[in-house]
């Protein structure tokens, strides 16, 4: 699984590179422009805010690069080429999640690195940018990501995985269940079996969706005002009472949790449909 | 495992909505080349995906060299080359890079014997793949599956998009993969002329289900087309699978030509003439189900 994840990091790089220039250098010259025209933002000249808020953009970014990856890995049907490796299905899986999820985990880093910096710089940190606030934006970064993913496999529950073979597991190599799974005869029993089949598929990936759902509830509850900083600083909603550490271990175990569920979903799936 | 067969199917059943296949029951011994004909979604693709644990079956039991394929260990693939209507490369690397990706998975990757071949395919080592034709697609396809020099191929149409050169160039190949009588190719086509080249047996596979499995010589030999006169009238004529009357103008289509010629001496038939078949035709008239047209 490591070497497909270090594989996988060597071929994208580009990409994270790519996005943090775009992710920095961007927002950068948005700054120096309103910077020459004297601009404040709370209080900051623009180009101090915007380094200061550096940090967050590389993280971003990295997200970013991660998102163009899973997308990029979908399109070119890479799953299907690993498939055909001597891995195991669970390894096939992991490396599905972790490429991504190592983007973010390598902007982190870089990203703590650039708040030092910036402290250094302006010597006070930027009140909404320590990090603590870091580390979770990174959680939910991770969880976001593994939320794409989790939201990929149940899409393909409905088109591609039958479900007996789902609530069976893997059937290569060993018995089906006997008479029960022998064909009926052509005509309206079969025809009924199959309603059967769309109806249970449906239903299975609906219930994958209330699954994403209820993940994403809790994330809401748990760590979106302090992680996305869509809401004011200070402002208190969620059962952590603003104690961004453990905001950050919940988001960081619902990423988990997402994962699991990923990977008990891809270890089910059929990999080509008729 | 030696003298177990390349592969075993046994009871394999697989449900889409709309499509059932199976059961299958098909067998490939080491050294033969099978091929695998039948229309557009008919299950081709589906049974060589379950060979290559591509996709999960409902029932059914699959053995690859004599071990069952667990999905929780994938060292067993390691025996298997695969050409797919799906390739997967990465397609901003080149082929070369893609090439050395997979050298770093595949035990007994040859770089130099997949250079080799990529050669023989007159195929660009330093170009993208997204900058590639379909046909030097395919030709990375089977470069890919041919590299680590392993003892099952399965190969699921894999000379579409290829000019008639290099197709021969790629049976050519297979050709000598086959020389050491180990290994063994499980051909998916409906390109016939290809198979009839390499193929030893046939599977004729029709909505799921298999129709046929029979010798390439026997079907050659066995098959005729005749027509004779006898009479305004229908008859029952052995082993014909496709019947036509025209008054007393009778055209069959027999998958034993002797035997149906001696039932018609015995009744008489004037103007008795027979013309062997071509696999195409032969497959043709397999897979649409025979014919029983009559008139006046």
């Amino acid at each position: 699984m490591w070497r497909l994840v270090r594989e996988g990091l060597r071929i994208h790089r580009r990409v994270l590179l790519s996005a943090w220039t775009t992710g920095t250098l961007g927002p950068l010259s948005a700054f120096v422009v309103l910077a020459h025209f004297g601009v404040k933002i709370d209080g900051w000249q623009a180009l101090a805010w915007a380094a200061a808020a550096l940090p967050a953009y590389l993280l971003g970014a990295s997200a970013v690069a991660g998102w163009i990856t899973i997308g990029t890995e979908l399109s070119e049907h890479r799953v299907r080429l690993h498939a055909l490796l001597p891995l195991s299905s669970g390894d096939l899986a992991l490396a599905q999640l972790v490429l991504p999820s190592a983007m973010v985990l390598i902007g982190l880093p870089v990203s703590h690195a650039a708040a030092v910096l910036a402290r250094a710089m302006h010597g006070t940190p930027a009140p909404w940018l320590g990090h603590t606030t870091l580390n979770l934006m990174a959680a939910h970064l991770l969880l976001l990501l593994q939320l794409t993913l989790a939201a990929k496999e149940v899409t393909a529950l409905r088109d591609t995985v039958s479900w007996k073979a789902w609530i069976a597991g893997p059937a290569t190599g060993r018995r089906g269940g006997g008479s029960e799974s022998r064909p009926q005869p052509d005509g309206e029993p079969a025809r009924g079996r199959e309603r059967d089949e769309i109806k249970a598929g449906t239903v299975l990936s609906t219930l994958g969706w209330f699954v994403l759902f209820a993940l994403v509830c809790a994330e809401i509850v748990i760590g979106v005002p302090y992680s996305t900083l869509i809401f004011p600083p200070g402002l208190r909603i969620g059962v952590h009472n603003g104690n961004l550490a453990v905001c950050t271990a919940a988001t960081s175990a619902l990423a988990i949790v997402t994962a699991a569920f990923t990977v008990t979903l891809f270890r089910r799936r059929t990999l080509i449909a008729r | 495992m030696s003298g177990a067969p390349a592969f075993a199917l046994t009871g394999v059943e697989k449900r889409f909505p709309g499509f059932t296949l199976g059961p299958i029951d098909l067998e490939l011994e080491p050294g033969t080349v099978l091929g695998f004909v039948g229309p557009n979604g008919s299950g081709k693709s589906t049974t060589l995906g379950c060979i290559a644990g591509l996709v999960v079956p409902e029932a059914g039991s699959i053995e690859v060299f004599g071990r069952r394929p667990d999905p929780r260990e994938g060292a067993w693939k390691a025996d298997l080359g695969v050409v797919a209507e799906t390739h997967g490369f990465y397609m901003n690397r080149s082929v070369e890079e893609n090439l050395r990706f997979l050298s770093r998975f595949l035990p007994g990757w040859s770089q130099e014997r997949a250079r080799r071949l990529a050669g023989r395919f007159a195929l660009p080592l330093d170009k993208q793949v997204r900058h590639l034709s379909k046909g030097n697609v395919a030709k990375l396809a089977l470069v890919a599956a041919l590299g680590h020099t392993p003892r099952l191929l399965l190969l699921d149409e894999p000379t579409a998009g290829l000019d008639p050169v290099v197709r021969s160039e790629v049976l050519d190949v297979l050709w000598e993969v086959l020389e050491d009588g180990e290994h063994a190719i499980f051909y998916s086509t409906h390109i016939l002329s290809d198979i009839s080249r390499l193929a030893d047996e046939l599977v004729f596979l029709r909505d799921g289900r298999i129709l046929l499995r029979s010798g390439k010589d026997a079907l050659t030999d066995g098959w005729r087309r005749i027509s004779f006169r006898l009479g305004e009238r229908d008859v029952a004529v052995a082993a014909a699978v496709e019947y036509r009357r025209v008054r007393a103008e009778h055209q069959v289509v027999s998958d034993d030509g002797e035997a149906t010629l001696a039932q018609l001496r015995e009744l008489g038939a004037e103007a008795i003439e027979q013309s062997r078949m071509t696999i195409d035709e032969i497959a043709v008239t397999i897979l649409k189900g025979g014919s029983h047209v009559a008139v006046g």
